[in-house]
């Protein structure tokens, strides 16, 4: 068993880097990541798990980081958006005009990518499944739809 | 961000799980985690002095059939079931529950004890009659020990657990995941909203059980459903159901009467399904 209280000296993998980081046991890994890391491309929306900005990869799968204590995270790999670096699914949405304002866009491009690795074939039922997580108030999805369908043209997607 | 500072405990068993709780009041134990950090962070009025992570224990965790029966991991993320051939009823349940980035950490045993009243994933679990196995804290010096319990028993208007008592898993007749089923679920603006009407219905020989949630103020499997189901053209017994329901549920998403027109038609269109 272990027990934390006041500060934890918490070691993290984050986009395949091992970090050191003192935190809160009641600190959000979004809020670990944007205040602590610098990482600030998680965007904080609504902070309640209903919005999708903050999506970040746990271990391959994507989880709105609002909702997960940076303590429970000591095992797992975290990849943020900063962890991409020019991936196919990033290019697709800069090709197809994917985004307008961009707030939502890291969360759409974090689930987009675990989505594609899920299902390299097209798959119009779990496109809407998996992008009914994250919301847009601009793009109205059309772009990001076909986004999707260039990012899995173009094939080769990392996990 | 939770304000208030809390202790963080990894536990490596059930026992020091119940063990840690009682050297901890208030503390609450965590899995999922959706209800309570977003609760926490809302409400200073939302108690918590230490948080008990379970996640990681192996009785919350599995998924697999031992002897006959399905034992379901109260730990389990909803989208490990999502699309799990195992119990069909249950996966095409779960699908409606939140949005499947949030199922990710969303878990079995916190949907069904939750403190939001629709609690879906119980619904075929009732129908199965599903047990439960928890362990609880001894009195004193008195040591831990488990309990088995039949769902049904323990479900009234949600699952009714003794302080410090933590849910390990579920277990069901594996015979009960076979049998002809029909989901059917409705909401007012899209499939990511909650339900004015969840139903799930099973056929056993002629006869049909029914579960719901939604149309009811909270998640209901009741034998009076049952005997209404029994006999009768399709719409005298959709009509002796909502009789034995009584008031349908009434709130800002949909008034009573429009969710009793609804649920006719689910249960109708359901009915003729499984006829």
């Amino acid at each position: 068993m272990k027990e934390y209280t006041g500060l934890m000296d918490l070691h993290l993998n984050v986009n395949g880097e091992d970090r050191r980081v003192a935190v809160r046991p009641g600190d959000t890994l979004l809020r670990l990541l944007r205040e602590k890391l610098g990482l600030t491309g998680s965007k904080c929306g609504c902070e309640n798990g209903d919005c999708g900005a903050c999506t970040v990869l746990l271990d391959g799968k994507p989880v709105k980081s609002c909702m997960v204590l940076a303590a429970e995270c000591e095992t797992i790999r975290i990849t943020t958006i900063e962890g991409l670096r020019n991936h196919p699914v990033q290019r697709a949405f800069a090709a197809e005009n994917g985004f307008q304002c961009g707030f939502c866009t890291p969360g759409m491009i974090m689930n987009a990518v675990a989505l594609l690795a899920a299902h390299p074939e097209p798959n119009d039922e779990a496109d809407r499944e998996w992008m009914r997580s994250n919301i847009c108030r601009c793009t109205g999805y059309e772009g990001i739809r076909l986004a999707l369908a260039r990012a899995r043209a173009a094939g080769g997607i990392p996990g | 961000m939770i304000a208030t500072d809390v202790t963080y405990i990894r536990v490596d068993s059930p026992e020091e799980a119940v063990l840690a709780w009682k050297a901890h009041p208030g503390a609450r134990y965590l899995a999922g985690g959706t209800e309570i950090t977003t609760t926490a962070r809302r409400s200073a009025a939302y108690p918590l002095t230490a948080l008990i992570d379970v996640k990681g224990l192996v009785d919350t965790q599995i998924l697999e059939n031992q002897a006959g029966r399905l034992i379901l991991g109260a730990a389990l993320p909803l989208s490990a079931l999502d699309d799990w051939p195992g119990f069909p009823l249950l996966s095409a349940t779960v699908k409606g529950v939140a949005d499947h980035t949030v199922r990710n950490r969303l878990t079995l045993g916190g949907n069904i004890a939750g403190m939001l009243p629709y609690r879906e994933a119980v619904l075929p679990l009732l129908l199965a009659d599903a047990a439960g196995l928890s362990i609880v804290p001894g009195v004193g010096s008195v040591a831990p020990s488990r309990k088995v319990w039949r769902l049904r028993d323990r479900f009234d208007k949600r699952l009714t657990l003794e302080p410090g008592e933590l849910l390990l898993n579920f277990s069901l007749p594996e015979d009960c995941t076979s049998l002809p089923w029909a989901h059917r679920r409705k909401t007012r603006i899209g499939p990511v909203d909650y339900p004015l009407v969840t139903l799930c219905l099973v056929r056993h020989g002629q006869a049909f059980r029914l579960a719901v949630s939604g149309v009811h103020p909270y998640p209901l499997r009741a034998d009076e459903l049952d005997v209404a189901l029994s006999a009768g053209a399709v719409s005298s017994r959709v009509d002796a159901v909502l009789e034995a329901l009584g008031t349908p549920r009434s709130d800002q998403r949909a008034s009573a009467d429009y969710r009793a027109a609804l649920f006719r038609l689910m249960l109708g269109s359901a009915l003729e399904e499984l006829s």
